[in-house]
């Protein structure tokens, strides 16, 4: 009610200052970009000099020469041409984070009412924080874990039983047919959700979290929702029997969780606790999100230090040593409280051994170990991974593109997952029943033994690795004794999953692609080691086991390219640091011969998203271009004194969606050089407008309570539209002083720099905008992310990307 | 009394006993290594080897310096009681056979005992229906056993499911049964299916195929579809505002082509 009430009364005031406008606003007739045809003007329109070639909202202070107005106008007279999706597209709809401090004299401020006190409270808080991620991420690790095993036991249970009872009657199909229909309408739940809900769910998100750590704000990618449908999707696409793991996502929670918490607040649930009110801001946010990406690691691997190598892999270019301390400190809680529970939840308290979702179990005995002759036999294997993750990257490329293309529709999504969990469950059935490797059944080494048509007492050597959680059989693989697979089964089985997995990965539903991988190299690996004995016929190299753990580390390394964090979350898992050699070896020459055909498969799909992803480097051959062919030009400027009707229509004006705006001397006479001064971004503009921050109240009303830093982060990170904000026609006369809160010292670089000069600066800082000034300190361009992104290294030098909307 | 360190003869007395009892262990252990019968045979003898640890272990002695205890014990580098009550205790955790003990190790438990009078059913009837049979082997011609004994076969093979399961709800990991009923099993189950070749599964190998292919066909159906009438998503170009955007591609085409 306020509200309305001020406003009336302000709009009545505006009236009476019609016949004297105040000083600044004598500027405005002299500027030809101030709205001429915007509808419903006031009444009182002041004298406009029409200039044809500058478009709504672009004001003069803008000085450019005529053969720039003239491109300008060529570009929009063309008509926009759609184009089939391709991967050398950069969306529109992807916007920066941004890492970069807003200094301006709020922040100074505020900084100086703190104290020093205060400010190592943040310092505690920022450590309570991490804490409080590790904790959560391993709880809702455990909890997967958890729901997991009882889901899927149940399922395995009521399939072991109905094929056991049509094994002796006749009418397996009907099993086979339970199975499909099991898996599929698990899934089809599974992949509801995701698709319906929430889209950004899908997947593994590693990709998503990669690009949040690069500083590309992926629309709700750390939203409590998504977690909710993360932790959900994930269950139901594993207990769906798809060729999928769910270590991948743990991720991605990790990183929601860390998110979440940090803010102190939940904007999905409306809820703020009231804490944390300082880290309210992408810099502090993303270096939380980091934490959880590491603490989710570090859950899913029982690698703590796997974890915190991830985030540095993954995230380097934001770092320093404390954060590295608590990144580590977060990803130990995690470890932890996951190991706690778990143990208390097996029965046995304190025993403490099941660090992470997925557990290699131990190599440590003896005939573990390897000898120098074996080490060129680790490197050719080493190449094998790389041969076939590459050829699993170039087959699911494929794949991806034909999806983003033709089944983009929620719902036939939806039934390509349903299809893909029944063919799953139909080859499955298909190997068991074809295949005669029978063993005999030994105690408890076999968790749901499959008999069929084995004599009685054994069981189906297929169905260890089929007819079992993923998790299940990469341990089986890794630690059955020499002889529990025949080497048919192994082959028959690597060829299945690896197009099943590589089907799989890309579907909508949330699942990941590490337990996957390793599943196929451990198959081949362990294949690759029984024929090496034979071959050898016997003697030293006998134990599979061994070869089946490299082949899985040459597989993960070839299809995702990591290098030391895979190498120390597979020594971590392992629990045997003299494997580190070796796998280092096999993920390097994996990597390398990898690299040599296609990139890594999450580069790949943040390619094929057409993300915005800023490399560690400008493209080699790039030292030619310059700033001034990079950027982009003109800029819309904003004065420093600025009449509110403008901002308005710059900021709704839906052709030209910016989010930063150089802010420039407001001098009354255009012809004079009108410097750079500062920086606002859209966000800022947004939460003046809303709290009307305009200078004739500030004048009027002195009460008025002043605007703080905690106005801006309140609002953060879901500032409202513009076009949910109330500007009447009055207001729209009043001017603005964006001096106090425009970042008055924002990065510029002169015409001439390169662009991996400018690319060096913008991703070693983290920066959204990059203003390129003249020699009179005077705007000529602004570099944002995508105009770097754009240049990239193809097949034959350098290529330009286009941008693209939906 | 002998040289101080010299055994005391209340000492000797214990470890002759262990001693004794331990190769009574021994035979047993051995003797009914195959058909694997330790833990019903040899639970006895076990359980005096345990009664005589614990009364070493007991055996405070008198003074101090004259421990049976300790001199028996761990007064040497090999400390072979204690190896042998180590592989004793191991061997028996190893068999489990706790687990078709009675609680207190007074006897075998009722389960127990049901499932070995009924193994030995089993075994009568195939003997009774092998008497007839020639001695070598064909691989069919054993349906009399087959029909004959196929209600106890399936009847032990229950009982045995039935505690196996018994086993693993009692606690979180899974426990194999002990190891004189497993063996048991293992033995029917092979005369059962090896043997006598009687377990045939019925395959229906054509219903089976026909419902896996009907499954496979219907991705290719799925996608040919969705190729063929689900409109191609479009992206819409924006064109960048840039200077001398023209200019720069040329450049970029001059300079790498």
């Amino acid at each position: 009610m306020a509200n309305v009430a001020k406003k009336v009364s302000w709009s009545g005031r505006d009236r009476d200052e019609e016949d004297e406008p105040p000083a600044a606003g004598e500027a405005t007739p002299l500027l030809n970009g101030a709205s001429p045809g915007a509808a419903g003007g006031p009444p009182h329109s002041r004298p406009i000099t029409h200039s044809p070639f500058l478009r709504l909202g672009k004001l003069s202070s803008v000085d450019l020469n005529d053969d720039v107005r003239e491109l300008e106008t060529e570009a929009t007279n063309q008509f926009p041409s759609e184009i089939p999706h391709n991967e050398k597209l950069l969306l529109l709809k992807y916007e920066s984070l941004d890492y970069d401090n807003c200094e301006n004299q709020l922040f100074l401020e505020e900084e100086r009412r703190i104290n020093h006190t205060a400010f190592r409270t943040v310092e505690i808080k920022r450590w309570v924080i991490c804490a409080m991620i590790g904790i959560l991420t391993g709880l809702v690790a455990c909890f997967i874990d958890i729901v997991v095993e009882k889901l899927a036991g149940l399922k395995f249970r009521v399939v072991k039983d109905n094929i056991d009872k049509f094994t002796e009657k006749g009418g397996l199909s009907f099993s086979l047919l339970l199975w499909a229909i099991l898996n599929s309408s698990v899934v089809m739940v599974g992949s509801v959700i995701v698709a319906f809900i929430e889209p950004v769910a899908a997947g593994s998100g590693i990709p998503q979290i990669k690009c949040y750590l690069n500083g590309v704000k992926i629309p709700h990618v750390v939203r409590l929702k998504t977690l909710m449908i993360k932790v959900c999707g994930v269950i139901l696409s594993v207990v769906g029997g798809l060729a999928v793991g769910k270590e991948g996502p743990m991720i991605h929670s990790g990183a929601v969780i860390a998110a979440g918490i940090s803010q102190g607040r939940s904007t999905s649930l409306k809820r703020d606790f009231k804490i944390f009110e300082y880290f309210r801001r992408d810099t502090e946010k993303r270096d939380f999100v980091s934490a959880g990406a590491a603490a989710g690691v570090s859950a899913a691997f029982g690698a703590p230090v796997g974890g915190v190598l991830f985030s540095l892999e993954e995230g380097a270019s934001f770092w320093n040593q404390f954060l590295t301390w608590r990144i580590f400190f977060a990803s130990m809680i995690s470890t932890f409280t996951l190991n706690s529970i778990l143990s208390f939840y097996h029965g046995n308290p304190w025993d403490l051994s099941s660090p992470g979702l997925i557990n290699f179990g131990r190599f440590d005995s003896e005939k573990l170990g390897y000898t120098f002759q074996e080490i060129p036999i680790f490197i050719v294997m080493g190449v094998v991974g790389g041969i076939l993750g590459a050829i699993f990257n170039a087959l699911n490329y494929w794949l991806t593109m034909f999806r983003i293309r033709y089944i983009h529709r929620p719902c036939l999504q939806v039934i390509e997952a349903m299809l893909v969990a029944a063919v799953t469950a139909a080859v499955g059935f298909v190997m068991i029943y074809c295949s005669s490797d029978c063993q005999p059944l030994q105690g408890d080494s076999v968790a749901y033994p499959l008999q069929l048509f084995c004599a009685d007492g054994e069981y189906n050597s297929m169905a260890t690795a089929f007819f079992n959680t993923p998790e299940k059989s990469v341990v089986s693989l890794f630690h059955n004794p020499p002889g529990s697979y025949n080497p048919m089964t192994l082959g028959m089985f690597t060829l299945m999953y690896f197009f099943l997995a590589c089907w799989t990965y890309g579907l909508t539903v949330s699942a990941g692609v590490f337990i996957p991988s390793l599943l196929i190299g451990a198959a081949w690996g362990r294949l690759f080691g029984i024929s090496l004995a034979y071959l050898t016929s016997g003697a030293i190299w006998a134990d599979p086991g061994k070869y089946a753990l490299m082949g899985a580390a040459a597989q993960l390394g070839g299809i995702v390219r990591m290098t030391l964090s895979l190498t120390v979350i597979m020594m971590e898992a392992t629990g045997n640091v003299t494997y580190g050699f070796p796998i280092m070896l096999a993920l390097m020459t994996a990597k390398i011969v990898g690299d040599y055909f296609v990139e890594g498969l999450y580069d790949m799909h943040i390619q094929l998203q057409s993300v915005p992803f800023l490399h560690w480097e400008a493209p080699v051959t790039s030292h030619s271009l310059t700033a001034r062919e990079v950027m982009s030009a003109p800029v819309t400027c904003l004065r420093r004194i600025e009449k509110v009707g403008t901002v308005v229509d710059i900021l709704s004006d839906t052709s030209s969606n910016h989010n930063g705006f150089p802010v420039v001397e407001s001098s009354p006479d255009p012809t004079q050089v009108a410097g750079l001064r500062g920086l606002i971004l859209r966000s800022q503009l947004i939460v003046l407008l809303k709290h009307k921050v305009f200078v004739e109240r500030a004048n009027l009303t002195l009460v008025q309570r002043r605007l703080k830093l905690k106005d801006f982060r309140d609002a953060y990170p879901r500032f409202p539209p513009i076009q949910s904000i109330h500007v009447s026609q009055d207001e729209r006369e009043c001017m603005m002083d964006l001096t106090e809160f425009m970042n008055p010292s924002p990065y510029t670089v002169p015409q001439e720099a390169s662009l991996p000069r400018v690319f060096k600066l913008f991703r070693a800082l983290g920066l959204r905008h990059l203003v390129v000034v003249d020699n009179h300190n005077e705007v000529v361009g602004l570099v944002t992310r995508k105009d770097l992104a754009r240049y990239r290294l193809g097949k034959e030098g350098l290529e330009e990307l286009s941008l693209a909307q939906t | 009394m002998g040289l101080p360190g010299e055994l005391q003869p209340e000492c000797r007395e214990l470890l002759v006993g262990f001693a004794s009892s331990s190769v009574r262990l021994t035979g047993c252990l051995v003797r009914s290594a195959r058909p694997v019968r330790l833990c019903q045979s040899c639970y006895r003898h076990f359980q005096s080897v345990t009664e005589q640890l614990k009364n070493i272990t007991r055996a405070v002695g008198n003074s101090s310096e004259s421990n049976c205890a300790k001199s028996l014990l761990m007064s040497d580098r090999v400390q072979l009681v204690v190896i042998l009550s180590q592989f004793f205790n191991s061997t028996w955790e190893k068999a489990n056979c706790a687990n078709c003990l009675k609680n207190n190790s007074e006897g075998l438990s009722n389960s127990t005992i049901e499932f070995l009078n009924l193994f030995n059913t089993t075994l009568m009837c195939f003997e009774h229906n092998f008497q007839g049979q020639a001695i070598n082997l064909g691989p069919s011609n054993h349906t009399e056993v087959c029909r004959n004994c196929s209600r106890t076969y399936s009847n032990l093979n229950a009982l045995y499911n039935k505690m196996q399961k018994m086993t693993e709800q009692g606690s979180e990991h899974r426990t194999p049964l002990c190891i004189d009923v497993e063996d048991a099993m293992n033995i029917t189950r092979r005369l059962w299916s090896r043997t006598f070749n009687c377990s045939v599964p019925c395959s229906d190998t054509v219903p089976v195929i026909a419902v896996s292919s009907f499954i496979l066909f219907l991705p290719v159906i799925f996608y040919l579809s969705s190729f063929l009438h689900s409109k191609q998503k479009k992206r819409i170009l924006i064109l960048p505002k840039r200077i001398q955007s023209n200019a720069s591609l040329v450049n970029i085409q001059e300079k790498y082509s």
